[in-house]
């Protein structure tokens, strides 16, 4: 491009950023070291190595999906005991009012640092959570997708607390350090049709599109020992990742003697 | 620049009869996955070629000795190779086994010369590593790999500054990095020499043989653009505590093991180095030892943050036992970043915590909201009985 190419360039893109903002349009630069989004660690390394990142990212919205005892819970779980720990502050927002805190203590999750949210119906539970992600909260979690189905919430509405949730989780900053700061967990447990089939979430939930990162669970078979269950194995497939090129299945071990061991740790 | 190039043919047959005197003479062959991964100068005589099957090589060399590959052998003594070279050199970057590179550009100051210098390197690689190896000293890499190869064992010989192509035109174009199908090429058009090679003109070498012509027509003219990489070893920051008596996994170890992070903390703080990485391990008076790791989501020297890790790390380890010895060794370091003063007052909102923030959000959806959970009976033989939740914001 010649000098007058590059003097018009710079003209309409002074422009546009008048108009739009100086966050409309930037240029990128390939830094000179290669940086990991931030990210939070899952407590298995099998599985933040094959994430790519190192764990589940910051400042963006992941998906765990699948069946009913699949060990979502328990990784999600892992993710706020591992953001605990880092010092940042959890939230669960527990829209069926299930919430088991023997269970989440005894997956190392400090009990007294999280804030646990029970609305009263789904919509209160989108506007709480879209409130939340933009504060300065480390990690939050809403359990589950599937109790929003049979609220006959309005799909716009749906849409429009979904998208809300993302500009918050998105453009919550860190102040002096730019970092990003809250990791949106969503749990869908997937009843109908295959992981990632539209007929498990309330219609018009656009989870799938604005999800970063989408991992699906199966519980692969039981971990017994004389006659007990001391815990299970789970395989973890990447569905959808922006972050990074998805690996292939991983496998972890939740054990449950006591205290949710990850692999290693 | 001046690099020394320090090369230990056949690396891993030389560690086997380093540790077996009775090896030597012998021919070797080291396999791995049922290929010859290395083998000695004998075998290379008789035919044996690195990547041939194991059936190929005992065809070839029958009375030749097969041995299995120990990787972490010769990663040690490799090892132990480049500490030697790190001693003279902060740059130093390892190739191959049996093959390194430094930087001793600057270091003749300290040592008089580079024939003592080699000597001294070559007296510390025996003493430390009972290995003999080949050294050469000349302005660029290939030139030092070449001058390293082309001398014998426990020698050493310096390319003076400018003298490379005089020394690379009389060897052989088969020394140079280039593929079988160009070295055959250069052997039908009777090129056999470096020195005839750098003559052809530069254009007519890229066309013919494109990039990697060029490539090795550079290095025959003695010039070559590499630098050293040098080998980044991982830092870590590390501590331990012998108890006597030993302790039991009380109030007490968890208050020692405090004091470890402390320290570690204030090693990372004159360095001015942060880490991401916390282990943790515990030897128990049974000689038993257990250890314990977690990555923290960012690098941090705050000893807060670094002890809770370690507290938790602590719960996670399983009680077998009186405590005898606990080791902290945080990783992952790296620089801190520096943090520029602001010139100007800028007010910022003062940082809520998290029942400040849920103050509004109790205030706009109602307190029956939000909750915490607190231990109710925690010897209760019903799981539901031993937390209950309780509202994070009374209402009035």
């Amino acid at each position: 491009m010649s000098r007058r190419e590059y003097r018009r360039l710079d003209f309409v893109v002074a422009g546009l950023q008048r108009r739009f903002g100086p966050r409309a349009i930037y240029r990128y630069e390939q830094p000179s070291t290669p940086t990991l989004p931030p990210h939070i660690p899952t407590g298995f390394p099998e599985l933040d190595r094959a994430l790519g990142i190192g764990g589940i990212p910051q400042g963006q919205i992941t998906e765990l999906l699948g069946p009913a005892t699949s060990g979502k819970l328990t990784l999600a779980a892992k993710v706020v005991a591992q953001a605990q720990g880092a010092g940042h502050q959890a939230a669960w927002v527990d829209l069926g009012w299930t919430l088991d805190a023997d269970y989440l203590h005894r997956c190392e999750v400090d009990l007294k640092g999280l804030l646990v949210v029970r609305p009263h119906n789904g919509e209160e539970a989108l506007a709480i959570t879209a409130s939340l992600a933009a504060g300065e909260l480390g990690i939050l979690v809403f359990d589950e997708v599937t109790s929003l189905k049979g609220q006959n919430l309005a799909p716009s509405l749906l849409e429009g607390a979904l998208a809300r949730i993302h500009h918050g989780v998105t453009h919550s900053l860190r102040p002096g350090s730019g970092q990003a700061l809250c990791a949106v967990i969503f749990l869908t447990t997937t009843y109908f049709g295959p992981a990632g089939d539209v007929t498990n979430y309330p219609p018009g939930f656009p989870l799938g599109h604005y999800a970063t990162l989408r991992l699906v669970l199966e519980r692969e078979k039981w971990i017994q020992r004389y006659g007990d269950v001391r815990g299970c194995w789970a395989r973890v497939t990447t569905l959808k990742s922006r972050l990074a090129p998805p690996a292939g299945p991983v496998r972890i071990e939740i054990a449950f003697d006591g205290t949710v061991r990850g692999n290693g740790l | 620049m001046r690099i020394l190039c320090l090369v230990i043919p056949h690396f891993p047959a030389s560690i086997e009869r380093r540790d077996e005197p009775g090896l030597e003479g012998q021919p070797l062959v080291i396999v791995q996955d049922g290929k010859v991964m290395d083998c000695s100068p004998e075998a290379l005589d008789e035919g044996v070629r690195m990547g041939m099957k194991v059936e190929g090589a005992e065809r070839v060399c029958p009375e030749a000795l097969v041995l299995a590959a120990d990787i972490a052998r010769y990663e040690g003594a490799f090892e132990r190779v480049r500490e030697v070279l790190a001693g003279v050199s902060p740059v130093v970057e390892a190739g191959r086994w049996g093959e390194a590179y430094a930087d001793i550009s600057g270091q003749i100051s300290h040592c008089g010369d580079e024939g003592l210098l080699c000597r001294e390197v070559g007296r510390k690689l025996h003493e430390e590593t009972a290995l003999k190896g080949m050294m050469g000293v000349a302005g660029n890499k290939f030139a030092s790999y070449v001058a390293a190869c082309t001398i014998g064992w426990g020698r050493a010989l310096l390319i003076r500054p400018g003298r490379e192509r005089e020394f690379l035109a009389r060897l052989p174009v088969d020394l140079l990095p280039i593929n079988e199908e160009m070295r055959e090429e250069l052997r039908l058009l009777g090129i056999r020499s470096m020195g005839q090679f750098s003559q052809l003109p530069a254009a007519a070498v890229l066309a013919r043989f494109g990039p990697q012509g060029r490539k090795a027509h550079q290095l025959a003219q003695g010039r070559d653009g590499q630098l050293l990489i040098p080998c980044q070893r991982p830092q870590v920051v590390g501590a331990n505590l012998e108890f006597e008596p030993p302790l039991e996994m009380d109030e007490m170890l968890v208050r020692a093991v405090g004091e470890l992070v402390q320290t570690c903390c204030e090693q990372l703080r004159k360095q001015g180095l942060s880490c991401q990485e916390v282990h943790l391990t515990v030897s128990f008076e049974d000689g038993s030892s257990h250890g314990a790791q977690r990555t923290l989501s960012g690098p941090t020297a705050d000893p807060k943050m670094v002890e809770a890790s370690e507290r938790q790390l602590l719960t996670w380890l399983s009680c077998a036992g009186r405590v005898t010895e606990a080791r902290l060794v945080l990783g992952r370091l790296q620089a801190q970043e520096g943090k520029q003063l602001r010139l100007g007052v800028i007010s910022r909102p003062a940082k809520m915590d998290l029942a400040g923030f849920v103050r509004p959000l109790a205030t706009r959806f109602g307190a029956d909201r939000f909750y915490w959970g607190r231990v109710a009976n925690s010897s209760s033989p019903l799981a539901e009985l031993r937390f209950a939740w309780q509202r994070w914001v009374e209402e009035g």
